[in-house]
């Protein structure tokens, strides 16, 4: 049975998603003292600078590239239920790291 | 301001529907019966679908538009002060990310669902009670740092 490429989309982007996470690397950097975005760290008197858009777009384009363009036979070996594996694995990733910086 | 409370009351119109739908595949085979709980539950759940995944990405759009006031808001002063309170909304900021990762799987196992099999497949209620854990999650730490941003 083929499967369509969906079951492509939340393990590509939970994998992406975190792996920028937790190495903390930017794709972009919103800065919103000044409405401005970089690609590279600013210095602090440009005020705090936003990771998340740059993580959530990379992750979504990396998986809707991923379904569109991945042959078929791949997305058929994916099962569904590793959708919900990958987003559940990369939660409780997130949820360690951060406990982890609580506590340190 | 205004986003923000549009960004609360599609999450409380998400976490009703949401919940109403997870309530309806945890249902037992038990006879109906007039109580509140056997009320709430008694819905089909593949009716919620659609409104789900509209109700999710108009609360995340809202929330991405008013994340930068908090990161120049209150976002400091709760780091220090509540700095538990500011790891959950770390959480929550990612968590609310992996949703969106998960809505096109979701969308997929309920599209189609005949009435008979609503409750479907394991994979199909592990996706929808795990996005139901993320929509709690997200909104609990919402309210709470709404709170706490008020007394910073």
């Amino acid at each position: 049975m083929t499967r369509r490429p969906w079951t492509l989309i939340a393990p590509v982007f939970a994998i992406v998603y975190g792996g920028f996470y937790v190495v903390k690397q930017p794709v972009f950097i919103y800065y919103p003292l000044h409405d401005a975005l970089t690609l590279e760290r600013l210095a602090p008197e440009y005020g705090p600078g936003m990771l998340w858009y740059g993580w959530l777009t990379a992750g979504a384009l990396v998986a809707a590239a991923a379904a569109w363009l991945a042959p078929a036979r791949w997305a058929a070996r994916v099962p569904p239920a590793a959708s919900g594996a990958a987003v559940l694995g990369v939660m409780i990733l997130i949820v360690i790291e951060e406990l982890r910086g609580l506590f340190s | 301001m205004a986003l923000l409370i549009l960004h609360g009351l599609a999450a409380v119109f998400l976490i009703g529907a949401l919940t109403h739908q997870a309530a309806g595949l945890l249902r037992t085979a038990a006879p109906a019966g007039r109580g509140f709980v056997q009320r709430f539950a008694a819905v089909r759940p593949g009716g919620y679908a659609g409104a789900i995944v509209v109700l999710y990405l108009v609360t995340l759009l809202l929330g991405a538009l008013i994340y930068p006031s908090y990161a120049l808001g209150p976002r400091a002063a709760i780091r220090v002060e509540w700095p538990a309170a500011f790891a959950s909304f770390e959480i929550k900021e990612h968590f609310a990310a992996l949703g969106l990762a998960l809505l096109p799987a979701y969308w997929e196992l309920w599209r189609g669902a005949p009435p008979e099999e609503e409750k479907g497949s394991a994979t199909r209620r592990a996706v929808t009670l795990l996005l139901a854990l993320i929509v709690w999650v997200a909104f609990l730490v919402g309210r709470v740092l709404n709170n706490l941003g008020g007394l910073s």
